[in-house]
């Protein structure tokens, strides 16, 4: 096998799928991700590849076992969302969304911060064009806010890098102890993408204006490659664990509040994310191992969640829960996909979410971190409250819209049940995610206790859906978050600054020229109907002829010097 | 053997939950919006997908009520792990998981008073 980051293999995709159509792009867009986790799966360990690039040494491949889930994970979702995508996406967003995925997937085997660096930005660029990739006014103007978070975020990772390299003089990306403030940016840099407070807003903007399958790209690779390199560069780092539960039940909160279904997903990858960093703050073997493995398992479900509410966008053009309803009639197939989705997100037993997110509330308990635990477990019912019966219900049952679509195209329909097959296959079967972990791993999901506890957590969450659902009507309403002070407040600020400034300048114009003219009216005799002054009575000619004298007799003068 | 016959009972209760909670809901709906269909429920039922009829809501919403025992009846049989004391007590994860949702229903209501906007707020 030739030893090529397999993320350059995807990224090939941003050449052939324009110049390609019909069965040869399909067969581009499926056969790539195929190759890459090929690749990933053949490489052997101690591969690595190392370049000189002025004064640094450059790792351009190197895996660790971190990585390499990512990077199976990542791989895993370009296929299947390709898949999704393949027959209704344009060109632009096809192309857009694997650069995306393949400078995501390059991101998990880079062994320095420069290149870790440029694939962060390729990223930014390729997420901005499948936002932007839909066409219509609100799509551009939330790929510009989305673009804009990005570049900041970018410029303080940027900055961080810098400043590390030049403090300690190594570009290698490993574990980085929090010393200085170089660190600290490089933290910042990476706690942006991560969706993390105050920053959490740029996902719930610019998710949704997405196309059907655009969100579901999006969905999958911006937040947890930075939760990856969290992963890596900041273990056990304690200030991430009450960032993680502030996002946990951020994303809770403004779910319950939300109307757009596919919104309503945004908000629950804050959560769900919020999980996996407050595991990385705990930072025990355990901690690590489980916020890995909710990862991978993350990203299926909620690409498989994204997929049915894209579906139903697609067949129906309606993305708000007051508009849906009653689908379940004419959509089996999305309906119960997206069903096991939500069981997944809500860790249901037998299904993904179940065997990883435990293992993170789990080890709090055992380093004793007592509200942790307390407030993981009360999140996690919150979970089942947000995203496991209410997006579900509120799309597809509720009242009856009187919309009868069919399900989508059976391309899409694969698509969604390949990954419900993985959901339940993860659940049911977790030893070989639990093999790929980076750590050794002795957990046993399935006990009597961890069942029953389970059980009754989301049970009577569920009651209490059912009983506060008088509550939890619809309305036909966004929420503010954080991204009011950037789309309201300062281009109201900028507005009346540019108002205050215009006015100073009509008001001095006025000024100026009402005493130019009035000093004008006054050398005029307004009764002889001529000039005030002595030249404007002359004619031209004698003014002239006194001004060359004038000259003359000045050039006589100045030859006397 | 405990450990068995509680992952049997579990292992029920699950299947019985994939086919429950989605129609149970509309018991709550129909309760308080029955009474503003003109013909009532009962006379147009039997035109309605076999899912949302009166009966099929009635017997689910019963399957869900005997569930939430079953679950809670199952804890006698296991040996439950405790952390730090109160999540030893019975039906600990049942009153907590109920208890918080409530409470945060209500957070996000009291917050949606000062949070939502209309639609069109972002639109210029």
């Amino acid at each position: 096998m030739i030893e090529l980051p397999p993320g350059w293999i995807i990224i090939a995709g941003v050449l052939i799928i324009p110049l390609t159509r019909g069965l040869l792009r399909q067969s581009a867009i499926l056969g790539l991700p195929l190759l890459a986790l090929a690749m990933i799966w053949t490489m052997p360990t101690e591969t690595a590849w190392h370049i000189q690039f002025m004064d640094y040494r450059l790792t351009l491949l190197e895996f660790s076992a971190v990585g390499k889930v990512f990077a199976t994970v990542f791989a895993l979702m370009t296929l299947v969302g390709g898949l999704f995508a393949m027959r209704t996406a344009s060109t632009l967003e096809l192309s857009a969304a694997f650069l995306y995925a393949g400078s995501a997937i390059g991101i998990t085997s880079c062994g320095d911060l420069i290149t870790l660096f440029i694939y962060w930005e390729l990223m930014a660029l390729g997420s901005t064009a499948v936002v932007l990739a839909p066409g219509t006014a609100s799509a551009y103007r939330a790929s510009m806010r989305y673009l804009i978070m990005h570049a900041f975020g970018g410029c303080i990772l940027l900055t961080g890098i810098v400043w590390h390299l030049y403090s300690t003089g190594s570009t290698e990306f490993t574990q980085l102890d929090l010393e200085g403030p170089a660190q600290w940016l490089i933290l910042i840099g990476f706690l942006v993408n991560v969706g993390a407070p105050p920053f959490s807003a740029w996902i719930a903007d610019a998710y949704p204006e997405a196309s059907p399958s655009g969100a579901v790209f999006l969905s999958a690779f911006t937040t947890k490659t930075a939760v990856f390199t969290l992963l890596v560069a900041f273990p056990g780092t304690g200030i991430l664990i009450p960032i993680g539960c502030f996002m946990i039940f951020y994303g809770i909160i403004y779910a319950l509040l939300e109307n757009d279904a596919r919104r309503i997903l945004a908000y629950s990858i804050v959560n769900q994310v919020g999980f996996m960093v407050t595991g990385i703050g705990i930072g025990t073997e355990m901690a690590l191992n489980g916020a890995a493995a909710h990862a991978f398992a993350h990203i299926v479900y909620k690409a498989l969640l994204l997929m049915s509410a894209g579906a139903v966008l697609h067949q129906t053009g309606k993305r708000l829960c007051t508009d849906l309803g009653g689908l379940y009639q004419s959509m089996p197939i999305t309906t119960l996909c997206g069903i096991i989705g939500a069981l997944a997100i809500s860790s249901f037993p037998f299904t993904s979410g179940f065997i990883s997110k435990s293992m993170i509330s789990q080890s709090a308990a055992y380093e004793h971190l007592t509200w942790v635990w307390f407030l993981l477990t009360a999140a996690s019912a919150g979970v089942f409250l947000h995203a496991g019966i209410k997006y579900p219900w509120f799309v597809f049952f509720q009242k009856d819209s009187g919309l009868r679509p069919p399900d989508p195209p059976k391309n899409m329909q694969l698509a969604m049940v390949l990954f419900a097959f993985v959901c339940i296959a993860l659940g049911v079967f977790p030893q070989p995610l639990y093999e790929m972990m980076p750590y050794p791993l002795d957990y046993e999901p399935y006990t009597a206790d961890h069942l029953v506890t389970q059980f009754q957590l989301l049970l009577f969450a569920g009651l209490a859906f059912f009983v506060l659902l008088p509550m939890m009507k619809r309305t036909k309403t966004i929420s503010l978050d954080v991204d009011w002070f950037y789309r309201k407040l300062f281009p109201a600020w900028y507005r009346r600054i540019e108002k205050a400034l215009g006015a100073l300048y009509s008001t001095g114009q006025r000024f100026i020229v009402s005493t130019l003219s009035a000093l004008l009216q006054a050398q005029y005799d307004q009764e002889q109907q001529q000039p005030k002054g002595y030249f404007a009575r002359l004619w031209p000619t004698e003014t002239m002829v006194l001004w060359v004298v004038g000259i003359l007799a000045s050039y006589l003068l100045i030859s006397y010097f | 053997m405990v450990d068995i016959r509680a992952s049997g009972i579990v292992f029920t209760v699950y299947l019985a939950w994939l086919l429950t909670p989605l129609p149970l809901r509309e018991v709550i709906r129909r309760s308080s919006t029955c009474q503003t269909n003109s013909g009532g429920p009962l006379n147009n039922d039997s035109n309605k997908h076999w899912l949302v009829r009166a009966k099929t809501i009635k017997i689910l919403w019963l399957c869900f009520i005997a569930i939430l025992l079953l679950t809670i009846a199952s804890e006698l049989f296991i040996h439950k792990h405790e952390y730090f004391g109160v999540d030893g007590s019975f039906g600990f994860s049942a009153w907590y998981g109920f208890i918080t949702c409530v409470a945060m229903v209500v957070v996000a209501k009291l917050l949606g008073t000062f949070l939502k906007r209309g639609e069109d707020y972002y639109d210029d």
